[in-house]
């Protein structure tokens, strides 16, 4: 039975994504599915000729990277300010409270915040900034993914703090900073060049993981991205779901490439043999 | 070296695993030292900071509970359970609750005690890497994409829009999940513990239950938790694999959105986040008894 255990581990993880994947190209190539007239590129190049689906993919990756950027700064001045806090003050299980918000809910609260009758406009015509909805400045379903780049920051930020707490104190940062001390850094010093480097190193690896579950991001596009500007997971969530079946092998073809892109940085980066700091 | 310090060093070292460790130590190390921690800013702007974190949750509940809120009101009309009786008569809440209790811990359960097997078998490979890295794929893929790749072959055996084909889609996601999750807590300290076990004359089955279930609890409610959540949270996959006939908690919530109707929306909302944040809870009590029975020895 042991021998057996990593046989039916592969069964369940890699031969379904595989299978899935297979299939997808496949139909991609006319070889598979309802349509299927013999080996044919014209879906791929349909895909690769499409600006729309370039836009995507460069969109997904560019509001992941701020995103992550972000919420790494975010995380990393909320570390450096509230380090004693998060770890004794008696408050401190507040911090973990965003963890408990599913994605969809965090989509829902970013409408409810954001949206031009949601709180902020609120505030802003309490305060007389504005005098109705149509004056407050669109944030949501906006060109610029505001609104999404905003709720995925809210979302993942806290994440990465309470991670980047647990560094502080595994890394032994207190000594160390006792230590530059002793050897005549500044303050602002052993924030920049002890503190920040150190952690910022060892969150790497879930910084890129984190990367690609935001290229991927599904339910806070749905809800909060425009019609014209898609991120990719919307874009084959809508080629599977339109009503006419010519769009289905793009809609594999475009899966491919999403495919593509995750095991490409998950190939470069190997986030996951990184946790000790070693690439 | 305390016993609690014992235990800390059987925590994972190798590093294949998830590049971070969550696993609501909450006590672990020691009170800051003035001298050696910097400066902290003060009490108040942490809780503000923390205000922040728990507005999502005080708006949410307080939509739920309004009666009217109207722009450009900062507070609700006036507040009802009307709401919540109406969802809970005709909204299908109740059931929709239901479904996702049964599902996030059917999938947790399954997921947490397989995973948990598996890595013990995956720890001690010679392509511990290699399966490790495979587990990654599965789980760094959206689950909404994945679902649409699954999705011919759920349609084939007919278990698209079945709650077994979300089960089997939703444990398909976890797994891996659960995998990473425990394949660094089989540290070498621990399977020389089960050595000894053999050694000593115990069979397979003494040495799980008498020495690697009862060291490894903590680990294994921690993975329970963590794989609960994931599933009790799921909506892309759910939603492709169910086709809308399994009405989960997060499925409902959207349904509600999409109605332009964020009272209910609000509500669903609520149950859907209030029952983890309990759970988190509970998990902080409980890591805080175990520290403290642990530094009492």
């Amino acid at each position: 039975m042991r021998k057996r255990l990593p046989t039916i581990f592969l069964l369940l993880t890699l031969l379904p994504l595989a299978a899935g994947l297979a299939y997808a190209l496949a139909y991609s190539l006319g070889l598979a599915g309802a349509l299927q007239a013999g080996l044919t590129t014209q879906h791929w190049q349909a895909v690769l000729g499409s600006p729309a689906v370039w836009f995507s993919l460069v969109l997904s990756l560019l509001v992941a990277l701020v995103v992550v950027v972000l919420s790494a700064a975010l995380a990393l001045t909320t570390v450096l300010v509230f380090h004693r806090e998060l770890g004794s003050n008696p408050l401190r299980f507040g911090a973990y409270w965003p963890l408990a918000l599913p994605p969809i809910v965090a989509a829902f609260w970013g409408f409810q915040l954001l949206g031009n009758s949601g709180l902020l406009a609120r505030l802003a015509a309490a305060t007389g900034c504005i005098s109705g909805p149509q004056d407050f400045v669109p944030l949501i379903n906006d060109p610029w993914q505001i609104g999404i780049t905003a709720v995925l920051t809210m979302a993942t930020f806290p994440f990465f703090t309470v991670v980047l707490h647990q560094f502080y104190r595994s890394e032994q940062l207190p000594r160390l900073l006792e230590l530059a001390r002793s050897l005549g850094a500044t303050g602002q010093q052993c924030h920049w060049r002890v503190t920040a480097p150190v952690l910022l190193q060892k969150l790497r690896p879930l910084m890129v993981l984190y990367g690609v579950f935001l290229f991927g991001a599904y339910e806070v596009p749905l809800l909060l991205g425009s019609q014209s500007a898609r991120m990719i997971s919307i874009l084959i969530a809508q080629k599977f779901r339109r009503f006419d079946l010519q769009d289905l092998p793009q809609a594999y073809a475009i899966t491919l490439l999403y495919a593509a892109v995750v095991l490409a940085v998950l190939l470069v980066f190997r986030p996951g043999r990184q946790m000790n700091g070693s690439v | 070296m305390n016993v609690f310090e014992k235990w800390r060093r059987l925590q994972p070292q190798r590093g294949e695993g998830l590049p971070f460790k969550l696993n609501f130590d909450w006590n672990k190390g020691k009170p800051p030292s003035p001298r050696g921690e910097g400066t902290g800013v003060g009490r108040a702007p942490f809780a503000a900071l923390l205000l922040l974190f728990a507005l999502p949750f005080a708006y949410l509940l307080l939509l739920s509970l309004a009666m009217q809120w109207r722009f450009p009101l900062l507070l609700p009309e006036g507040l009802s359970l009307e709401h919540w009786q109406l969802a809970w008569r005709i909204g299908g809440l109740a059931d929709s609750l239901g479904l996702s209790a049964v599902c996030a811990a059917v999938v947790a359960l399954s997921s947490t005690a397989l995973g948990f097997r598996m890595a013990h078998a995956i720890a001690a490979h010679h392509r511990r890497r290699l399966l490790v890295a495979i587990a990654y794929l599965p789980y760094a893929f959206s689950p909404v994409i994945y679902a649409f790749c699954l999705q011919f072959f759920f349609l084939k055996t007919n278990l698209a829009g079945t709650l077994a084909g979300v089960l089997l889609g939703q444990f398909l996601l976890v797994f891996p999940f659960s995998v990473i999750l425990f394949v660094n807590h089989w540290t070498p300290r621990l399977r020389n513990m089960e050595a000894l076990v053999y050694t000593l004359g115990g069979s397979a089955g003494a040495a799980w239950r008498r020495v690697l279930l009862p060291v490894s609890r903590p680990a294994l409610l921690n993975g329970l938790f963590q794989t609960f959540l994931l599933a009790w949270f799921e909506y892309g996959l759910t939603t492709v694999l169910g086709q809308g006939r399994v009405p989960t908690l997060p499925v409902r919530v959207y349904q509600y959105i999409g109605e332009a109707n964020p009272y209910f929306a609000a509500l669903g909302s609520t149950l859907l986040i209030w029952p983890p944040l309990l759970l988190l809870w509970l998990n902080y009590r409980y890591q805080n008894r175990t520290h403290a029975a642990f530094a009492d020895r």
